[in-house]
């Protein structure tokens, strides 16, 4: 798995490989530590396949990290992954596109 | 026994005194030298003096050096290494090739060369250390392989006690478990409710192993607790979803579908945060209900957040419903693909219902009959791929043999029958001041403010 982080002005996105699951806590937790400034946090699962339940606690993570007003969207996700996400009715907390 | 981090010890075996005095001028610089005059003398002191190597003398009055050599080697472990080096007279090759039998590791030939001696010392004592360290982390790690294995006993049959009660088995009520792992985050929690209810919580951990399981102790004594006293389904959603929001770290949470049934009144209510659709098949017609997840997972709102309302069915006799994890569809085939919800469903029609032996049965005997199929269907549809998840299924089928072995089955804690009326008023005013108490304690919990889990709790609220 491999997680890529790129920055334009203060949106952060963080593109996902493909596969998202327990793995990859450490490296998902590192791909938005410590940046400085952010108002939105985009994570883009184009590429993604697979998440797991853990991948659904990785995101609520990032959403809680983050300061007052900073905005969390998840977008591209495939229909199965969307599924998923819509399953545990994270739409209810985060921007699902 | 050698001091540890000392000098490294040097067994020398020669039957002339004037060479062993040579040698250990040789090597004391570097070394602790041990002296033995013979064979004999040289398997004695290798035993109680634990040197980490040896030079040979390869002949010697009594018992040579080749005999010392073999029984020095045989009575090492075959994870140690003490390396032998034999000294010979001469390199002809009949001596050498007794040396590399009896178990030689080097040669040297005499009179022996201090810079050649030196050289070989160190070559074959960085051997041994590699031996050692093999040997220490072999047993570290093994150590921590029992360790690990004990603490998994204890926490198996800790969860265990925790999670069985003695429930009686119920007709037309099926579960399935099939774990990746001894210790996994999915649970089955079930309890019988006065008036012949039936309360299951079909439970999903996020992740595996171990840090799944552990959650399923406070859930499953906060939900027998609350079956226990009669708490009201949205009362015991709301405690279970605080219990976990308060000692869960953020990203561990449970996805959860609780049902209800009353059998008498023929109705399901659903309450589903996170699990996939539960099926509700209607007897005489095709027509299917689903109860979508339609909450966010327990543990993850705060208490003043969370939504506890539930969905209501009619149920009558003969509804067969199925709650399955996420494992069941998304069982992978070898090829990739996903058994999906649909599989799952056509599995509910199972071989044709009506046949004679199934009337004869009862309704209560098409929930094997359902659950064989769906389990047979997941087997065969997952062939050889290896299994990603742990699969848990419940099965039920709505009928009058249901019914009447819950009313059996029910707790009698607060259904006070007449005839002993006064003890049991009196046992329910304790049940409900210890219930009362509970609750306030809980509610009191509640309104304190909530300290740094959420640093920004508006984020939270505006996302909703």
């Amino acid at each position: 798995m491999s997680i890529k982080t790129s920055r334009l002005g203060s949106t952060v996105t963080l593109s996902v490989g493909q596969r998202l699951d327990f793995n990859g806590h450490q490296e998902f937790r590192r791909a938005y530590e410590g940046q400085l400034g952010v108002t939105e946090y985009v994570v883009d699962l184009t590429e993604t396949e697979y998440i797991d339940s853990s991948a659904l606690g990785m995101l609520l993570l990032l959403r809680e990290s983050c300061a007052l007003g900073v905005k969390v969207r998840v977008v591209g996700a495939n229909p199965a992954v969307k599924r998923i996400l819509t399953i545990a009715n994270l739409h209810k907390l985060l921007a699902v596109a | 026994m050698k001091p540890l981090g000392g000098r490294p010890r040097i067994l020398v075996a020669d039957d002339d005194k004037i060479n062993r005095l040579a040698l250990r001028r040789a090597l004391s610089v570097h070394h602790e030298v041990i002296e033995a005059c013979d064979g004999f003398e040289a398997i004695a002191k290798a035993r109680v003096e634990a040197p980490d190597l040896v030079l040979m003398d390869a002949q010697m009055p009594g018992c040579d050096g080749y005999a010392a050599s073999l029984t020095i080697k045989s009575s090492c472990g075959a994870d140690q290494f003490l390396p032998v080096v034999f000294m010979t007279a001469g390199n002809d090759q009949e001596r050498l090739l007794r040396g590399l039998s009896s178990g030689g590791d080097d040669f040297l030939i005499k009179p022996v060369n201090p810079l050649l001696l030196e050289g070989k010392i160190r070559a074959l004592l960085k051997v041994r250390g590699i031996f050692e360290t093999l040997r220490r982390q072999r047993d570290e790690l093994e150590a921590f392989r029992n360790g690990a294995e004990r603490d998994f006993t204890v926490a198996e049959a800790v969860l265990t006690n925790v999670l069985a009660r003695d429930e009686p088995e119920l007709p037309g009520v099926s579960t399935v478990h099939d774990a990746l792992e001894r210790l996994n985050g999915d649970l089955v929690l079930r309890a019988i409710l006065p008036g012949g209810r039936l309360r299951v919580l079909l439970g999903d951990f996020a992740g595996h192993g171990l840090s799944a399981a552990i959650g399923a102790i406070p859930v499953a004594e906060t939900f027998y607790e609350s079956c226990e006293a009669n708490r009201p389904l949205d009362r015991m959603l709301g405690e279970i979803n605080a219990k976990l929001h308060r000692i869960l770290p953020r990203y561990l949470f449970l996805a959860a579908c609780v049902l209800e049934l009353d059998p008498t009144g023929g109705t399901l209510t659903v309450w589903n945060g996170g699990i996939p659709p539960v099926v509700i098949a209607h007897p005489e017609s095709s027509r299917r209900g689903h109860a979508e997840s339609e909450h966010l997972p327990l543990g993850v709102l705060r208490p003043a957040e969370f939504d506890p309302a539930v969905r209501r069915f009619e149920v009558p006799s003969g509804t067969r419903i199925l709650v399955a994890s996420d494992g069941a569809t998304e069982t992978r085939s070898p090829g990739g693909e996903m058994f999906g919800a649909a599989r799952l469903e056509a599995c509910l029609d199972g071989p044709p219902r009506a046949t004679a032996a199934d009337t004869s049965a009862g309704t209560s005997a098409g929930t094997s009959v359902f659950m064989a199929e769906l389990t047979r269907s997941l087997h065969d549809f997952r062939g050889s791929a290896p299994a990603c998840d742990d699969v848990t299924l419940f099965g039920l089928t709505v009928g009058p043999e249901l019914g009447t072995a819950l009313r059996a089955a029910q707790q009698p804690v607060v259904e006070v029958g007449p005839s002993r009326s006064g003890r049991g008023e009196a046992g329910c005013k304790e049940q409900r001041s210890a219930e009362y108490w509970r609750y306030s304690s809980e509610r009191r919990r509640r309104r304190r403010p909530c300290p740094a889990r959420f640093g920004d709790a508006e984020t939270f609220t505006t996302g909703c």
